[in-house]
């Protein structure tokens, strides 16, 4: 392998016979900072536009090269969200000019499934822009399951298999029903599962945007976009069919997003009015999942077979469905206006109005053919109706003030509504539901469509004073719910802010705010009731205050030091916080820091080289209280427990570069790491339950870090060859994943690889401009 | 009602609140100096003129809307004309401005050259935003010279280097195992982000931080037949699109996030801890890979009639 690209790589380096003159670079080079003493060219009579001067301009650029590829491990991580091939690749290419009118062709990482490509065409008073662009996401490579993806939407296992572990589990329940256990079920199912081909788990979206626009030189601007995307795949799903029976699929995914939407602004010497017109459709091919269970041939049910397989029940639905994302729409108007006025004044004013609509078919209660009663639960004209007919409204207002009554006084005004009217009727199943396709629930369930509102002011009044500006402000946010603990929280907010530049080359940037989130009343039990026809006892803890909605006090810091003496060195210091202190909470989240401190330093003596680096430090901490219930809520304070979290994150990159020959040769270099070392912290009271808590120091421990060179040599005007390469290193340890089979107690799981990776990566490139 | 009263009344304060303001600032505002756009272009200077000693500043606009100004470099640069006489005399003049905030130069002013021009759209509502008041003017970011970015003239090659000048603390966050993919250049700052749009907090292009996260993910936009409030509200309560080293970018890792709202009896409320991992003496699936998600998996809400748990 090594051998093999060693070749390939001396092969890239053979420069093309036909490299040419060099071409403008879009990126022009520095602006020089003082002007040579010598004296102009005699003031023209008249004035040109630039492109007059400077001539027309297009660029005509190709990359091209070979890259080689060694990873020790077949981690998904790796190629997450990228694609690094092996073998001859087009990494970009861009095609731009102004003749006969301005146009600009590029493409990234060509035909890869990380590619991207875009063109722009400016004919007259149009503006014409395209754009493809695909997304990969791997989740898991070399993942196992019994079950197979046997048609859209349909996985399924042999039915062979399936009636031999049916057989096995029953025997074995007829003889002693404690045999049904973890050791029992493994034996059972390890040499099938080790008998299973791989395959991984991704995803990739491809995204395409067509966009007309019109601006002549009239005061109009008219926009029309058209949006389309493509998403397939799989990805996990946590299909289950009970406690003890997890099985873990690869959800299909087969979306569509298709998007159409009219822009149009008409602009003034007093402002400006604009509106806008949307339309969003998503639709998904394979609205329902159906999963084989391994353990059951044939659907039974009984009072326990939600728990099976185990001592107390082997029986259950021999597969079961899940309804996948369905099919919704949305439709949003907007319309807005800047109103200038009084020179140093204006006013802005945007509404916009939505609605979102569902109304995908349901599946029945059920796929157990079982369950006969109170309904026939496999039947689709037993249920209630037949498709939820959901409606949402969605209405926004925003207006900003600004004005500058003074020169050195700046105000600003805020007032912001978000309105989400969730206007979906409530279907009532008055007879229950089936749990996990197991069994029959006979407790009447209500669906709650919750709905909320959202007001926000703020006014911030700053004053100038020659190289200070101070600024003070006050928030107030509201927020009003539907169905929810607390019908309204309420936040004040006083923040204060001093932007100070003491010289030239220095600059520093301070905010503080502080903050109080109240509630009106908490009713924790009317929350939970209001998704029960017959409410009975509520079973969340009483003393839980959610964090969304409880009390709050937030103390948020932001600082920055710029400095820039002599113009060669920039350095930035920085600190940030934000902490969050739920005070009155006893059970939930009560205390959430975030703090991170760090610096940037920038070095640039000449043209010739530069250097970089950054550290910071980021210690991120919560507080949470739990108490641990049977089947009531506990009320005993030693059935209590704690969760203290703490990550401490550790990030530092630097690079550098530097030309070894000018105009010829130059060599880059830059490297990152990051360390994130988390640990939760756990404790119980002894006495209760549970009466002593094991902490977990492995808690999404993680390290990466990468290094890349690359040298560069500029064989002729138009071309420019470079050999590179990266080495990057990642590392994951976490108790709850490390060392996940496919499978264990209660659950089957695809187990793919998405862990540590080293990989090496080499490259040439040649970039033939002309 | 009571709510719809007091959405009512408040809606109508803030409205006439927001009505004394404007009068004030109109009242005010129309005695006080106005701010002037750049000193109209010197009939008499060409571009050719300034290009004779600043050959890459005037190439540097090449292939950008900026060459084709009509008025010369003195659209953009008070005191062109003066400094180009003197050169010619070789006598000294002050250097013609540079729409840059430093010293005592306020941000507004430095972005009031640009905004001369670029003022529709969302640029719009630029002044008064957090950007503007913060001292980040048009030059903070963008550089009609000397730019390095093949889209929006930014000063550094790839977006998110621009921000992170400032916001240190996303770049680093941006590390982590969960991110969306904006290292590997597949998404950027301003995919969810306007930095010129002051209207929006934290100037999300959305009207509601939702709105945005359901641009992309629109199989999770609904309505379902069985909803989570905290995900119908704000996707942030659980999530930290910047990054995180949990999964799914969580804010916290599951179970223990799950357990800040459901404590209910029998599961949700049970302390979950090393006993229960992999390596541990008694491993629970409700602990293990994606904990409450192994059976919980519609937690963005569900749409089977068996769901209310949203396991279907």
């Amino acid at each position: 392998m090594r051998g093999a690209t060693l070749v390939l790589l001396t092969l890239a380096l053979v420069p093309p016979a036909w490299a040419q003159d060099p071409a403008p670079s879009p990126s022009a080079p520095a602006e020089s900072a003082v002007a040579p003493a010598q004296a102009p060219a005699e003031p023209a009579p008249a004035p040109a536009p630039a492109t007059d001067v400077i001539g027309s301009w297009n660029v005509r650029r190709l990359d091209f090269g070979l890259v080689g590829v060694e990873t020790d491990t077949r981690s998904s991580k790796f190629r997450e969200y990228r694609e690094v091939p092996t073998g001859p690749v087009l990494p970009s290419l861009r095609f731009a000019g102004d003749a006969p009118f301005p146009y600009d062709v590029s493409a990234a990482r060509v035909l890869e499934d990380d590619g991207q490509y875009y063109a722009r065409a400016q004919p007259g008073d149009f503006d014409l822009v395209g754009s493809y662009q695909r997304i990969p996401h791997r989740f898991g490579n070399d993942s196992r399951s019994l079950l197979e993806d046997v048609g859209r939407g349909t996985l399924a296992m042999s039915d062979t298999l399936q009636q031999s572990f049916q057989g096995r589990n029953e025997a074995q329940f007829a003889l002693r029903p404690q045999g049904v256990n973890f050791a029992f079920l493994n034996s059972m199912v390890s040499p099938s599962l080790e008998g299973e081909d791989f395959f991984d788990v991704k995803l990739l979206r491809e995204r395409g945007q067509v966009q007309l626009g019109f601006k002549g030189t009239g005061p109009l601007d008219v926009k029309m976009t058209y949006f389309h995307e493509k998403r397939r795949g799989t990805r996990g799903s946590g299909t289950s069919f009970g406690f003890s029976n997890v099985v873990e699929t690869p959800e299909p995914i087969d979306y569509r997003t298709q998007d159409v939407g009219l822009a149009a602004e008409w602009a003034a010497s007093w402002g400006l009015v604009r509106g806008g017109l949307n339309f969003n459709q998503f639709t998904n091919s394979i609205p329902v999942q159906t999963f084989d269970n391994p353990f059951r041939a044939v659907s039974t049910t009984d009072p326990s077979a939600y728990q099976a397989p185990g001592s107390s029940s082997v029986n259950g639905a021999s597969f079961a469905r899940l309804a996948l994302p369905p099919d919704n729409k949305a439709i949003t108007g907007s319309l807005g206006v800047v109103w200038k006025f009084g020179g140093r004044s204006r006013l802005s004013a945007d509404a916009t109005l939505g609605q979102w609509t569902q109304d995908e078919a349901f599946i029945p209660f059920t796929t157990n053919s079982a369950i006969t009663t109170p309904v026939v639960a496999t039947d689709p004209a037993a249920l209630p109706t037949a498709s939820l007919d959901g409606t949402i409204d969605v209405f926004s207002f925003s207006s900003v003030l600004t004005t500058r009554p003074l020169d050195a006084l700046s105000l600003t005004a805020r007032v912001r509504r978000y309105d989400l009217e969730n206007n979906t009727p409530r279907i009532r199943f008055e007879q229950g539901y089936v749990r996990f396709d197991a069994v029959w629930e006979d407790i009447p369930r209500i669906s709650v469509p919750y709905g909320y509102t959202n007001d926000q002011l703020q006014a911030t009044a700053a004053w100038a004073f020659g190289r200070a500006t101070v600024e003070g402000g006050y928030r107030f946010e509201r927020m009003d719910r539907t169905f929810r603990e607390t019908e309204e929280t309420t936040q004040n907010t006083i923040f204060g802010s001093l932007l100070l530049r003491p010289a030239d080359w220095a600059t520093f940037r301070a905010t503080v705010e502080r903050a109080g989130r109240d509630f009106d009343a908490y009713h924790g039990a009317e929350a939970e009731h209001a998704s029960y026809l017959e409410p009975g006892p509520a079973t969340n803890q009483p003393t839980l205050r959610r964090y969304d909605q409880s009390k709050k006090d937030t103390t948020r810091v932001l600082s920055q030091l710029q400095l820039n003496p002599g113009g060669s060195v920039t350095l930035a210091l920085n600190y940030v916080r934000a902490k969050d202190e739920y005070d009155e909470v006893t059970h939930g989240l009560i205390d959430a820091d975030n703090e991170a401190f760090g610096a940037d330093v920038d070095y640039t003596p000449n043209d010739r080289w530069s250097v970089f680096g950054f550290y910071m430090r980021e210690n991120i901490s919560t507080f949470q209280r739990g108490r641990q219930s049977g089947s009531s809520p506990s009320v005993n304070p030693l059935d209590d427990w704690t969760a203290a979290i703490d990550d401490k994150v550790d990030s530092f990159g630097a690079g550098g570069r530097v030309v070894l020959v000018k105009d010829r040769v130059d060599l880059g270099v830059n490297g990152n790491y990051q360390k994130v070392d988390g640990n939760n912290d756990l404790d119980s009271p002894p006495g209760g339950t549970p009466d002593v808590a094991f902490d977990v120091p492995l808690y999404d421990d993680t390290k990466l870090w990468t290094v890349n060179a690359e040298l560069g040599w500029r064989l002729l005007s138009g071309l420019r060859l470079a050999v590179g390469g990266f080495l990057e290193e990642y590392e994951i340890r976490d108790a709850f994943s490390l060392g996940l089979p496919n499978y264990a107690p209660g659950s089957f799981f695809l187990a793919g690889n998405d862990g540590d990776y080293r990989a090496h990566v080499l490259y040439a490139r040649a970039t033939y401009t002309w | 009602m009571q709510r719809h009263r007091r959405l009512v009344l408040s809606g109508t304060a803030t409205a006439l609140a927001l009505l004394g303001l404007v009068v004030l600032a109109t009242s005010v505002a129309a005695s006080a100096p106005q701010d002037q756009p750049p000193a109209a272009a010197a009939a008499s200077l060409d571009v050719g003129t300034c290009m004779a000693c600043h050959e890459a500043a005037v190439t540097g606009m090449k292939g950008t809307p900026h060459a084709g100004v009509p008025q010369s470099c003195a659209s953009c640069h008070q005191g062109v004309e003066a400094h180009a006489a003197a050169q010619a005399e070789g006598t000294d003049a002050p250097k013609p401005t540079t729409p840059r905030a430093t010293g005592a130069k306020q941000a507004h002013e430095a972005s009031a050259t640009c905004l001369t021009c670029h003022d529709s759209g969302h640029q719009a509502n630029f002044e008064g935003g957090v950007h503007d008041r913060r001292g980040v003017a048009c030059a903070s970011c963008h550089s009609v010279h000397a730019f390095q970015s093949v889209k929006g003239q930014l000063k550094t090659a790839r977006e998110p280097d621009t921000c992170f000048t400032c916001h240190t603390a996303i770049r680093s966050k941006g590390m982590r195992s969960s991110h969306h993919p904006v290292r590997e250049g597949l998404m950027a700052c301003s995919s969810c982000h306007d930095p010129h749009d002051g209207t929006k907090p934290k100037m999300v292009s959305a009207e509601w931080v939702n709105e945005k996260c359901l641009s992309c993910h629109t199989e999770k936009r609904g309505p379902f037949l069985w909803e989570h409030a905290p995900v119908r509200e704000n996707c942030m309560n659980c999530h930290d699109p910047h990054g995180s080293n949990h999964e799914k970018l969580l804010v916290a890792k599951q179970p223990y996030l799950c357990q800040r709202c459901h404590l209910n009896t029998r599961h949700p409320g049970t302390l979950y801890d090393g006993r229960n991992t992999l390596a541990g003496t008694s491993v629970s699936n409700r602990a293990i890979e994606h904990s409450c998600r192994n059976c919980h998996q519609n937690v963005h809400g569900g749409n089977a009639p068996s769901g209310p748990y949203l396991g279907r």
